[in-house]
């Protein structure tokens, strides 16, 4: 039965109020909506806005490029995937680039195939050569610099920055060896982040090491929101240069190791993530195989409160900012008697 | 050699052996500056002084002079009317779980308020009682609406811009008075209450998914302001703004304001070639205009770190960051999506602002281009002005300035609120004066636990060196934390403000001293390793003598002995 027209057009009327008024925008879009907003956004509840990475290569000699290029790889994959160069502390012991051993003058390979150089145009080193020394490691990650320090080697994170602490080269039982001359030992590394937690200078913190015994190194932290990673148990290392277990694979034009097996198989992982991937670091430790590695991997996940699965590698290894949209502006009206003079603006 | 003379040379080595060793202590102890660490820890326990926020209300009740209707002279109890209203704010506002480390007191009076029934303009008759306009002292002027009511709610309530609140009512009646006097006062202490609370007295867990502490700058004296104007795509279009007039006309009064709390410096900035490291998506619309956008999922990823440099080396301030993107012309327009929600037409909405904020680093706004413009682009200060405002949007959250319509609006529902704009300064005074509380609080909780892990430090490492000018430090720091909480008792923020400013910076300086790196770890086993080889065979000959001679002297003994029987 056909509706009357003026019912008819009373429904329609009626149903076209209902819909303007599903489609009319909140006249208020203020604070607490924002924060609603916000949490669709950000929802894995580590509380941090900023990233930072620390990155240390403390060997020297060209027979280490290999610590160099895991670096160096390190230092790509963070910046690849968001860290600004302002966030990132890099410290290499010597410049293998230019060497004049190097018969690929003013590059770094980390590969035997020689496909992408890792010393390009954008790299920035902040400590270099004789500049990585244990006295300045520790008082960069302490923040008790010296006052004439420049800002790019200070590591100006606060309470909410998750830091990725990066080490490379010879270890031993709870020592590093930094550039042949002296050693950090584990229970500096431990007073060091123990101190970096009594100042809040770090939200959470991913510690990665690839050297000979590395797991020993973070035996002894005791700060909390630490994560640790290490490449070898207690026992496991090598000494031989002719026959290498921890180097991954040498390059034969170049004469030299050019990359470590721990550090291989974790860029496999983290060249297949961009700055948009969800995938979580128990993938990236699920993914590490002792065999291929070649000895033993070990993580420490005790101090740490989210459980790894909930953890991204963007946390560590990107910069994934929150956002919030700005619905509203400020109504301005232009200041009376504006000067022509500048208000401590610099050029 | 006679005996005796063997017996002095080995008394004497064993003598300077004895005197050596105390001396060798002594002189190889490191020097540790006395620290007045119990000082630090009744600080830490909240014992060495109360926190207290306080806060003054002073409402003035109109009487009127000229012959009117009996309704409005009734004489009215003051003492009685203060103290109701005081009991109500306390009722409203007495959070469940009350915690001690925090004070609130609330000073109400009531003084009387003589005017003309001439109600014009009420906000030009009320004369502040502090002229000198004290933080946290406010007038509150009540009348009643004449000569008839103005509004169908129980009251019209006008902030202005200097401590000032007039409240009419539309019934002159005690309850009324009682009732608007503790709602007002109620809702604009509610807010800066619960912040500094949860400032002072949350633990850290709670403190972790705060969000306005994530998005609010953490204090510092003094922050650098980036401006930075950057272009998609040079080839179309070359770009160039008058920033520098922009900000001294529209930013420079914001800024004096809130320069009671942190100064700025700003700068400026154009980029090239700025390209987005994410892939705006093509909507289509039929009868209107397609556009590019962005999700509000990819706009984490919008700042091309790699390859933008917005790093500053000027200085070492805390940096805020205000871009200002304009697409290239092959993404123009470029819009962002906001996220209400699927509406009905299945389609969300474009962003009118266009702006996002980045929690702790800046903002970001994008401007597309005319479709006329070609060559270059200039941006005149009367271009720029929607973008000022936009920024000084994004600023007032990243200081931690909270809007005070916001804050008012849990009365809206029974009054009529008016705010007095200010649309020069940006900011009105009543929320100036939270930012002051929230920074006092910030910069006590922050200078005490700093000054706690200095104590736990220095106790920890006993290898550790502390030099005088630490003490010194540190003493200032507690002299700074004890003056600002007296000040805060005696309701002087300002004074309590600067005071709190000078312990987290002396604090922080003595924490941060370049001297307070311990020594490498040594382990016992090294400190053997090292004294062993020095002193163990200097060691054994001088034992094997002593020994000798003990034995020597028994014998002579026995013998004398055996001699005297």
């Amino acid at each position: 039965m056909r509706l009357p027209t003026f019912l008819r057009r009373l429904f329609l009327f009626l149903s076209s109020l209902a819909l303007l008024a599903f489609l009319t925008p909140a006249a208020n879009a203020d604070g607490p909506k924002d924060a609603e907003v916000v949490q669709e956004f950000f929802s894995n509840g580590s509380g941090h806005t900023n990233n930072w990475a620390v990155l240390v290569c403390t060997s020297r000699f060209w027979f280490n490029y290999r610590h160099i290029a895991n670096t160096l790889s390190m230092y790509r994959t963070v910046k690849r995937l968001g860290i600004p160069d302002s966030n990132i502390i890099l410290m290499l012991g010597d410049d293998v680039a230019c060497n004049p051993r190097n018969k690929f003058p003013a590059t770094v390979f980390n590969n035997a195939a020689r496909l992408l150089d890792l010393y390009g145009e954008n790299v920035e080193v902040d400590y270099r050569g004789y500049e990585v020394t244990v006295e300045n490691f520790i008082r960069m990650l302490t923040g008790r610099v010296a006052a004439d320090t420049p800002r790019s080697k200070r590591l100006l994170s606060d309470d909410r920055s998750n830091i990725l602490v990066y080490m490379t080269g010879h270890g031993g039982n709870e020592f590093l060896k930094f550039q042949d001359a002296e050693e950090i030992s584990a229970f500096d590394l431990a007073d060091a982040f123990r101190q970096m937690w009594e100042k809040r200078r770090y939200n959470e913190m991913l510690f990665m090491i690839d050297t000979c015994q590395a797991n020993t190194m973070y035996s002894k932290i005791m700060s909390p929101n630490i994560l640790a990673t290490g490449s070898s148990e207690l026992g496991e290392s090598s000494y031989s240069v002719t026959k290498p277990i921890l180097q991954h694979h040498p390059d034969w034009d170049i004469g030299v190791a050019v990359i470590d097996s721990y550090t291989y198989y974790n860029l496999e992982f983290l060249e297949n993530i961009d700055m948009s991937s969800t995938k979580s670091l128990k993938d990236l430790f699920d993914s590490y195989d002792a065999e291929k590695i070649k000895s033993t991997p070990g993580i420490r996940s005790d101090l740490f409160r989210r459980p790894l699965d909930q953890v991204r590698v963007t946390d560590f290894f990107g910069s994934v900012q929150r956002v919030e949209l700005t619905p509203t502006r400020y109504n301005l009206t232009a200041a009376e008697n504006a000067s022509s003079e500048s208000y401590l603006l610099e050029k | 050699m006679p005996d005796s003379t063997k017996r002095l040379v080995i008394a004497s080595v064993w003598a300077v052996v004895l005197l050596g060793l105390p001396l060798w202590w002594k002189t190889t102890a490191v020097y540790r500056a006395q620290l007045p660490f119990s000082q630090i820890d009744s600080w830490a326990e909240r014992k060495a002084c109360q926190l207290s926020f306080p806060s003054t209300f002073v409402i003035h009740l109109a009487s009127i002079a000229d012959g009117e209707p009996q309704a409005h002279n009734r004489p009215l109890d003051f003492a009685v009317i203060q103290e109701t209203i005081t009991s109500n704010v306390n009722n409203r506002l007495s959070s469940t779980n009350a915690r001690e480390c925090v004070e609130f007191p609330l000073h109400v009076n009531i003084q009387n308020w003589p005017i003309t029934s001439d109600m014009s303009n009420l906000l030009r008759h009320t004369e502040p009682s502090n002229s000198k306009q004290v933080i946290s002292k406010y007038d509150i002027f009540i009348a009643p609406q004449l000569p008839a009511p103005t509004t169908s709610k129980l009251a019209h309530v006008q902030l202005g811009d200097d401590r000032s609140i007039v409240v009419t009512l539309r019934e002159w009646t005690t309850s009324d008075i009682e009732e608007a006097s503790s709602a007002v006062i109620a809702a604009i202490v509610k807010g800066e209450r619960e912040r500094v609370r949860s400032i002072a007295c949350d633990s850290e867990l709670t403190e972790r998914s705060n969000l306005d502490g994530a998005r609010t700058m953490k204090f510092s004296p003094t922050y650098q302001m980036t401006f930075s104007l950057m272009n998609g795509n040079p080839d179309s279009l070359q770009v160039d703004w008058d920033i520098e007039a922009a900000v001294n006309t529209y930013l420079k009064p914001f800024i004096s304001e809130v320069s009671l709390v942190s100064n700025f410096t700003v700068d400026s900035q154009i980029q090239h070639y700025a390209d987005l490291a994410v892939t705006p998506q093509f909507m289509e619309r039929e009868k209107l205009p397609s556009y590019y956008y962005l999700t509000p999922q990819t706009l984490p990823h919008f700042i091309n770190s790699a390859e933008w440099n917005l790093a500053s080396t000027i200085s070492s301030y805390p940096t805020i960051n205000f871009i200002l993107y304009i697409p290239a012309a092959d993404k123009t327009p470029l819009r962002i999506h906001d996220d209400k929600g699927e509406s009905v037409l299945c389609e969300r909405q474009p962003l009118r602002s266009n702006a996002f904020l980045i929690p702790r680093w800046g903002g970001i706004a994008i401007k597309n281009p005319p479709k006329t413009a070609s060559g270059k682009l200039e941006f005149s200060k009367e271009d720029l002005k929607p973008f000022m405002e936009i920024f000084v949007a994004q600023l007032r959250g990243l200081i931690g300035i909270h809007d005070l319509k916001k804050t008012m609006s849990s009365l809206e529902s029974s009054y009529e609120i008016s705010l007095a704009p200010t649309p020069q300064t940006a900011v009105t005074v009543i929320e100036m004066d939270a930012v002051v509380k929230q920074r006092i609080a910030e910069n006590v909780v922050n200078s005490i636990a700093t000054l706690k892990s200095l104590a736990q430090l220095v106790m920890d490492i006993p290898n550790m060196v502390v030099l005088d000018h630490i003490r010194t430090e540190v003493q200032l720091s507690l002299d700074s934390l004890n003056q600002a909480c007296q000040a805060l008792q005696q309701e002087d923020y300002l004074k309590a403000l600067q005071h709190s400013i000078h312990a987290i910076e002396r604090s922080e300086k003595a924490f941060f001293d370049p001297t307070m790196v311990s020594m490498l770890y040594f382990p016992d086993e090294h400190k053997y390793a090292i004294y062993m080889p020095l002193f163990v065979p200097v060691s054994v000959p001088l034992i094997m003598a002593v020994i000798k001679q003990l034995k020597e002297y028994k014998k002579e003994k026995r013998e004398q002995k055996i001699k005297a029987e």
